[in-house]
């Protein structure tokens, strides 16, 4: 195997405690003029069965939850920031714009570019894995990392839900750097681009729906062919986190078993964007379906056409 | 991080106002439609924003249908106000200084709601087009870096109008060989960041789209 590209060394996962049932956030979004595309019951046979929903905690504040315990330890290993990389796909407010400005001054890193990230939906951390392997190919020094951000609040039912999908409230953060042997390796990833979707014309979604599977597909057989492995050398695939009917479609695109997706955290937290891959493996490392030597895939999907897929090792 | 060379040439700057809002993306493939054959020479098509001009659009996504460049990587960044762009160029180092690729168009534009003066309830709209290379253009980056902002909040700053104004002072006069031009980029809560140009030589000055 070759060199990893760089390292997942560090990472936090913030998910609020309180649940909503998908019956109860189906009804809601429905009873304010969403027009969800299945029925309570065909969204829970997917596997669903809660939506965890922040009551307290502001975005600012979610954020400062997933990143502190990172940043602390950080500041303690004298690991220096390069650029913070944000993704939130939730529409946010006006009072939703300060969002970085304590946690930095905090940290002292105010002169530190914070970046967010758009329209590659919930494939953005995959978009921030390719962004960190251009980072680290050009970087000499092992001593810069780059902070990955993710945090989502629905406000609104319209952020709860797009028609097709129900999402969670959520933030997770990773910490990027180029060390081997330390934490979660990542050695090669890849990203598909057909951005299908940019406007609600009913033909690009029908084409959408239609092709989905196609562009992961793509991802997973480039990444598989990139390392020379194959299905029997990957215990586990942490994909979003779409439900047993999607993952289902991919399996049978892949000739993949569905027993390889992890599916541990879709009943209790369902879907939430990005938080999804860094949640799914915090909790198969938490539980020990993740061994240390173990080969896995992430893979994530951004609606309207975005798909990516990495290969990784926990050390 | 190792800084890889990079240089940039303002194609286009415009700002307007009209009375009501109209889809952005439509100006820009209508102005870069007028320059397709350097359009196909990008690798990379960078929307650099802050405000959503077009509700319900995903503006880089449709202008990279509209132009039929499906095989260039779309990269986005907003939420930054006027910071959006030098984010970008973040972003562009990287990738030039990996190898992975070479020539950004950055379409960076806004629109807003005018609050004050005697147009309100009128829209203000700004668009720079701007190529990033890391092999020539009319101006080679010196510098670009983030510092502190304010907490003043800054709801109106487009990181469209530092190139508006640099376009325009293009047109006024010649700027001369090696003068060095720094924009300044407030971004009041966001930050602020400063972008130091030097002037190449006017032979690498090879025109620009025509409106």
């Amino acid at each position: 195997m070759r060199d990893p590209l760089f390292s997942i060394i560090d990472h936090s996962v913030y998910i609020p405690h309180s649940r909503i049932t998908t019956e109860d956030a189906i009804r809601q979004v429905k009873d304010d003029g969403i027009d969800f595309w299945m029925s309570e019951s065909a969204y829970r046979g997917n596997g669903f069965e809660l939506v965890p929903v922040e009551q307290s905690l502001s975005l600012e504040q979610m954020i400062g939850a997933a990143c502190t315990p990172i940043l602390s330890r950080a500041s303690q290993r004298e690991i220096r920031i390069a650029a913070i990389i944000f993704a939130c796909v939730t529409n946010r407010d006006q009072s939703d714009r300060h969002l970085f400005a304590s946690l930095v001054g905090h940290f002292g890193l105010e002169q530190v570019p914070v970046i967010p990230l758009e329209e590659y939906g919930c494939s953005t951390v995959h978009l921030s894995f390719r962004l960190a392997e251009a980072f680290f190919a050009a970087c000499r020094g092992g001593d810069e990392a780059i902070l990955f951000v993710t945090a989502d609040k629905a406000k609104a039912s319209n952020h709860r839900s797009d028609s097709y999908m129900i999402y969670g409230d959520g933030a997770s953060a990773a910490l990027y750097q180029k060390r081997h042997g330390e934490g979660q390796q990542v050695f090669t990833t890849r990203m598909k681009v057909d951005g299908l979707l940019y406007d609600a014309a009913p033909e690009r979604i029908k084409l959408y729906f239609s092709t989905f599977y196609l562009g992961i597909r793509q991802v997973v057989r480039t990444v598989l062919g990139d390392c020379g492995m194959g299905i029997r050398d990957i215990a586990l695939i942490f994909c979003t986190n779409l439900g047993l009917q999607t993952w289902n479609t991919f399996a049978q695109v892949l000739g993949f078993p569905l027993e390889k997706f992890y599916a541990q955290t879709l009943s209790e937290e369902g879907h939430i964007h990005n938080t999804d891959i860094l949640h799914n493996i915090d909790h198969a490392v938490k539980n020990g379906f993740l061994k240390r030597g173990d080969y896995y895939l992430t893979v994530t999907v951004g609606f309207g056409g975005y798909y990516g897929c990495s290969l990784h090792r926990y050390d | 991080m190792n800084k890889t060379e990079m240089y940039i040439s303002i194609h286009y700057a415009e700002a307007f106002i009209s009375d009501r809002r109209q889809p952005l993306w439509e100006r820009i493939v209508q102005l870069l439609s007028a320059d397709m054959q350097r359009v196909k020479e990008i690798d990379l098509l960078c929307y650099c924003h802050q405000t959503n001009p077009d509700p319900g659009m995903i503006g880089c996504s449709k202008i990279r249908n509209e132009l039929n460049l499906t095989g260039v990587f779309p990269l986005v960044v907003g939420q930054s106000g006027s910071l959006s762009f030098t984010n970008i160029l973040t972003i562009l180092n990287w990738l030039f200084a990996c190898g992975s690729h070479r020539r950004a168009l950055c379409v960076i534009a806004d629109s807003r709601l005018k609050a004050i003066g005697a147009e309100t309830n009128s829209y203000l709209t700004q668009i720079s087009i701007v190529c990033v290379t890391e092999e020539h253009g009319d101006y080679k980056i010196e510098d670009h870096r983030k510092d502190k902002g304010s907490q003043r909040t800054c709801l109106t700053d487009s990181a469209a109008e530092p190139f508006l104004q640099l376009y325009r002072q293009e047109k006024n006069r010649a700027i001369d060989e090696n003068e060095q031009i720094t924009l300044h980029f407030e971004a009041g809560e966001f930050g602020r960041s400063e972008l130091k140009l030097r002037r190449m030589s006017f032979s690498s000055f090879n025109g620009r789209l025509e409106n």
